[in-house]
């Protein structure tokens, strides 16, 4: 049996925004929790930044779906931030509830980087979405990224550095979110140990693997090997090379995958 | 005086010894139709005749093969015509409410379904294929990407151009604001108010700016969005039809002779094409395996299916079709519904056909009692043969009682010749109350039930017993049993110079006699096998008969069948009770006095008689003045009366009996209660026939043999009827030995006499009778009559002068 690095993992912590994706984000979360067993803990940040605003004598609102400019003040606002956090909650509850997934809720007003960083254990595993990934999260936790899609994934690569714990964990994504998993290999050899050890443990499991050679293991060839796949989900570890030097932000921007960073 | 009528002429025998085979085993079948000639020329006239309104009623009564023959007439035609074609439903894309009828060569309307299924599932698989590609989705995303970078670069100036001037672009829950920033966070309001005013001025002028600027983007957003769509939708149609086309141009190809067929599969190719969402949402192959088709395919499919609704392949001719139940669902049609969450839900698909569409270019023959009976079906036959079409429609709908939204289906031309069968009252009812009738059944075909009795006919029906029992599979018939089953259609047809044509009856006389043949274990059917299934028939069915002589026999109901009486007389009657008739004698009786010319028919009176009984009675009146009263006023009151008759008295078979009865009680003199009397009578005093001769004979002479038959009972009946007599061998046995006597008369002089055993008395040239005639009995009690009453009207008169 082949360990992986999310079996030790306890919560789920979930950063959710104003942003239209939070039900996305919810669904994609309390998935995993309910497939690692782990518990799932909304935290919705309100901006303070938006209340500072809506605060300005002459601040107005430009409606997205009209165009049309309207009256803005701090209650108008704090009023919107409630009600969205009245529904990523009802969301929240009712997919914990379909998946049997433990849930807490929370809502706060701090930063999303200060909420987190105070936060996080090395047991817990943060979920961002919306504007939330532009926060910098603590480097000594593992960190899911979601793309501004907030598809569940439709494949899993793993950026290969070697570990058969990284690999078992991909593994098990894959396993979880039930697409393909591929593994991107660059420097590092897979070697026939590993590989017989690894293609044993996949089929034990009814999984199947694909390996994709990167060569060089370049930014570009990244996001090349990413856009061949529909909505997948990166895994890397975070302190490895190259995910340490990936831009997670560019990817997310650029690409429609969710990056996974495991620490 | 009359004589009694010579046994032999009591009942037609036939000669087994004229036959010239042992038993049916040696004669041919007789496929004709026995006798109904006048009946088969009118329907192969009805058939020949191409012309519309043309249809068949063939009728008569039940059980003499009017089905069989029409269904033999109509198949032999039927085979050597050429096969109708095959009729679907499609959906009609334009307007799916009214789904399309299209036709097709026989056979080919099965092609065109399995080709349409087909179609669905290489659709699938082409599309999905083509809108997998790799080219397919870059060409999108190249849509998507241009759609996304206008959006953001759009925003992106904005932002840029907000934060030259220290300005921020926010995303909030409602939409979007600018604020200003320093030290790349929002001024607070506090901090914004401590600002200078110009400067505070300035940033509002910005955001003013930016405001504007942001309206402008957000409202070209749509437009950009719609363009994208444009894009998309014309790559997803080039890509559709590109997939699909080539499977249209196969299946065009391959119905290029059938325009309609043509037309429609080019309808579909556009209706893919405007619904490749469809296609693409579900799987690429909706089948659980090749060749196994889903019980109810996905209901987006469903448009795409051919509804068969009339299969002609694997035929050689047009169809007789025969609709056992013919009820308005089946013969014109039904668009069945099926229910889904609660709702009723119907299409193209759910069109099911009636007998019209499968006898549609042949022939439907329907049962006309059971068509008449069922609700809306004659409306709905009569509809379809006047407008040439099937229109299929709700019959709810047809009535105007249903307005909800359901299929309103092209109607189907319709070319088709119906033969009716049914009974002969409804033909004639049908004719003088439904005025289309004629103009749509322009051919009966009357089926008569007897025909002539002749050494041809005889040999026929020998032939015709021989057929029946190698079909019915039974013993062969001896010659002896075959002239008894002759004898018994002659008396099923109630005259020894007829046999009856009633096929059923004689299929089950035969096979009752096999079964009596083989209980006794003979090898072939004989004539005492035939008597004995005929008597067993009698026996089944004569429970009440029997009862009715038992109450006669225990003087329940008084006949005397001894004696003289004055005024009194056997009248005989027929009951007949589900398809067995039989005699019975009731005692009439007579009595009067001095009146003014009436004669009360006391059934009337009481609403017991029938208008057919009254006329009668009112003859004698008219007869009783014209023969005794012609210089002096009828001066009598007269009372008759059917003596313990608790029910209707119906026919003038009795007017004969009761004018005796009349008679009798006038001259006072006595009439012989040994006889019974049967027959009508006109005001000349002629007797004329009447019906059940044979069944009110043997219904009287079982009275008389209950209790013992004296040589002096006998029946009057009239000489009208003599060839009518087929009696049974009982009566004719006693005939034969002088115990009982059939006396038949042609006036009701001639039975007087026989009755009362006086000399009726020829009138004179003055008018009178003579001396001591019955008649002159008459005569001078009338006249008695007469002067009483003049009398009694004179002291009347003389005493209201007093």
């Amino acid at each position: 049996m082949i360990d992986t690095r999310l079996s030790a993992l306890k919560r789920i912590l979930l950063a959710l925004d104003a942003s239209e994706r939070g039900a996305s984000a919810i669904d994609i979360a309390t998935l995993l929790a309910a497939g690692l067993e782990a518990e799932l803990e909304g935290v919705f940040v309100e901006d303070a930044e938006l209340i500072k605003a809506a605060g300005l004598p002459f601040t107005r609102l430009v409606h997205s779906q009209a165009g049309a400019v309207g009256p803005l003040d701090a209650r108008l606002m704090r009023r919107a931030l409630a009600a969205r956090a009245e529904r990523a909650q009802r969301d929240l509850a009712a997919a914990a509830g379909r998946r049997g997934v433990t849930w807490s809720f929370r809502i706060t007003s701090r930063q999303v980087a200060e909420e987190v960083t105070g936060q996080p254990e090395r047991r817990d595993l943060i979920t961002v979405a919306g504007s939330a990934v532009a926060a910098r999260l603590p480097e000594d936790c593992s960190a899911l990224w979601l793309n501004e899609k907030c598809r569940v994934p439709g494949a899993v690569l793993l950026l290969f550095d070697g570990g058969e714990r990284t690999f078992a964990t991909a593994a098990e994504l894959a396993r979880i979110f039930g697409c393909p998993l591929k593994l991107l290999i660059s420097s590092v050899p897979l070697t026939g140990d590993l590989q017989r050890r690894v293609s044993d443990w996949l089929a034990e499991r009814g999984q199947s693997l694909v390996i994709e050679r990167l060569d060089p293991a370049s930014e570009t060839a990244i996001q090349d090997a990413v856009r061949r796949e529909t909505a997948p989900l990166l895994v890397l570890e975070r302190s490895g090379e190259p995910g340490r030097a990936l831009d997670v932000r560019t990817l997310l921007r650029e690409t429609d995958c969710s990056v996974l960073g495991l620490c | 005086m009359t004589e009694p009528l010579d046994a032999a002429r009591l009942c037609w025998h036939c000669d087994a010894g004229a036959f010239d085979f042992e038993t049916t085993d040696d004669l041919e079948d007789h496929t004709d139709v026995l006798g109904q000639k006048r009946a088969v020329e009118a329907i192969r006239f009805g058939i020949d005749m191409d012309y519309p309104g043309y249809n068949i009623f063939a009728f008569g009564p039940e059980g003499i093969g009017k089905h069989t023959v029409v269904n033999r007439a109509l198949e032999g035609r039927a085979a050597g015509e050429p096969v109708p074609d095959d009729w679907c439903y499609v959906s009609n894309f334009e307007d799916p409410h009214r789904p399309r009828a299209i036709s097709l060569p026989a056979g080919r309307g099965a092609e065109l379904r399995a080709d349409m299924a087909r179609f669905v599932d290489d659709c699938r698989a082409a599309l999905h294929t083509a809108f997998e590609s790799e080219e397919y989705r870059t060409r999108r995303q190249v849509f998507e990407e241009e759609l996304k970078e206008r959006n953001e670069e759009a925003m992106a100036d904005i932002e840029r151009e907000a934060r030259e001037s220290d300005i921020a672009l926010l995303r909030t829950p409602v939409g979007f604001a600018f604020a200003p920033i320093r030290d790349g966070e929002v001024t607070s309001p506090d901090v914004f108010k401590k600002m200078p005013a110009d400067e505070r001025k300035k940033i509002e002028q910005d955001i003013n700016e930016l405001q504007d600027r942001l309206k402008i983007v957000l409202q070209h957003a749509p437009v950009w969005l719609k363009e994208t769509r444009d894009h998309v939708r014309q790559l997803n149609e080039e890509t559709a039809r590109f997939a699909v086309g080539h499977l249209i141009d196969s299946l065009c190809e391959r119905y290029t002779e059938l325009p309609q067929v043509v037309s429609y599969l080019k309808q579909v190719g556009g209706d893919v094409v405007d619904n490749v969402g469809a296609f693409l949402a579900g799987p690429e192959k909706a089948r659980p395996e090749e060749g196994v088709e889903p019980e109810d395919g996905p209901a987006l499919f469903r448009k795409y299916r051919v509804n068969l609704i009339v299969d002609n392949g694997g035929r050689d001719s047009a169809s007789v079709i025969y609709e056992d139940n013919p009820i308005y669902d089946r013969l014109i049609g039904r668009i069945e519904q099926r229910a889904q969450m609660g709702a009723l839900l119907t299409d193209f698909n759910l069109i099911r056909p009636g007998a019209l569409h499968r006898a549609n270019g042949g022939y439907l023959l329907l049962d006309a009692r059971k068509l008449l009976l069922s609700p809306m079906a004659w409306e709905g036959l009569k509809q379809a043969l006047k407008s040439g079409e099937i229109r299929i429609e709700p019959p709810a709908r047809a009535l105007g009682l249903l307005s909800t939204l359901t299929l309103d289906p092209e109607p189907i031309p319709l070319k088709v010749k119906v033969a009716l069968v049914g009974e002969r009252f409804l033909y004639y009812l049908l004719q003088q109350h439904d005025p289309e009738f004629d103009e749509l059944f322009k051919v009966g075909a009357d089926f008569d039930e007897q025909i002539d009795r002749s050494s041809d006919t005889v040999q026929l029906y020998a032939r015709l017993v021989a057929t029946v029992a190698r079909k019915e599979k039974l013993l062969a018939f001896d010659r002896g049993a075959v002239a008894a089953a002759l004898e018994a259609a002659s008396r099923r047809a109630s005259d020894s110079m007829k046999i009856s044509t009633h096929v059923e009856g004689l299929t089950d006389l035969l096979r009752e006699a096999n079964h009596h043949a083989a209980t006794a274990g003979r090898k072939a059917v004989a004539a005492e096998d035939v008597r004995a299934a005929v008597e067993a028939q009698i026996y089944r069915s004569d429970r009440i008969r029997e009862r009715v002589q038992e109450e006669i026999k225990r003087g329940t109901f008084l006949i005397d069948t001894a004696g003289a009486s004055v005024g009194q007389v056997n009248g005989l009657s027929v009951i007949a009770i589900a398809g067995f008739a039989f005699g019975r004698p009731n005692r009439i009786t007579a009595r009067v006095r001095v009146g003014r010319g009436e004669v009360i028919d006391i059934e009337r009176e009481v609403a017991l008689g029938g208008p057919l009984h009254s006329k009668g009675v009112l003859i004698l009146s008219g007869y009783l003045s014209a023969r005794y009263a012609t210089d002096k006023p009828l001066s009598l009151t007269a009372s008759l009366v059917f003596e313990q008759s608790y029910s209707g008295v119906e026919g003038d078979s009795a007017s004969s009996a009761e004018l005796y009865a009349l008679l009798s009680a006038i001259a006072e003199a006595p009439l012989k209660q040994s006889l019974a009397v049967t027959g009508s009578v006109n005001q000349t005093g002629q007797v004329q026939a009447i019906g059940g001769v044979n069944e009110k004979i043997e219904g009287f002479f079982d009275v008389c043999a209950g209790r013992g038959l004296t040589g002096e009972q006998g029946v009057l009946i009239p000489k009208s009827n003599v060839e009518h007599l087929m009696l049974h061998e009982r009566v004719v046995k006693a005939a034969k030995a002088g115990k009982f006597h059939i006396y038949s008369v042609e006036t009701i002089d001639e039975g007087i006499e026989i009755l009362s055993g006086m000399r009726a008395g020829k009138a004179k040239a003055n008018g009178t009778f003579p001396t001591g005639t019955f008649n002159h009995k008459v005569e001078r009690r009338l006249a008695e009559f007469a002067e009483a009453r003049r009398a009694f009207g004179a002291a009347a008169a003389h005493g209201s002068n007093d």
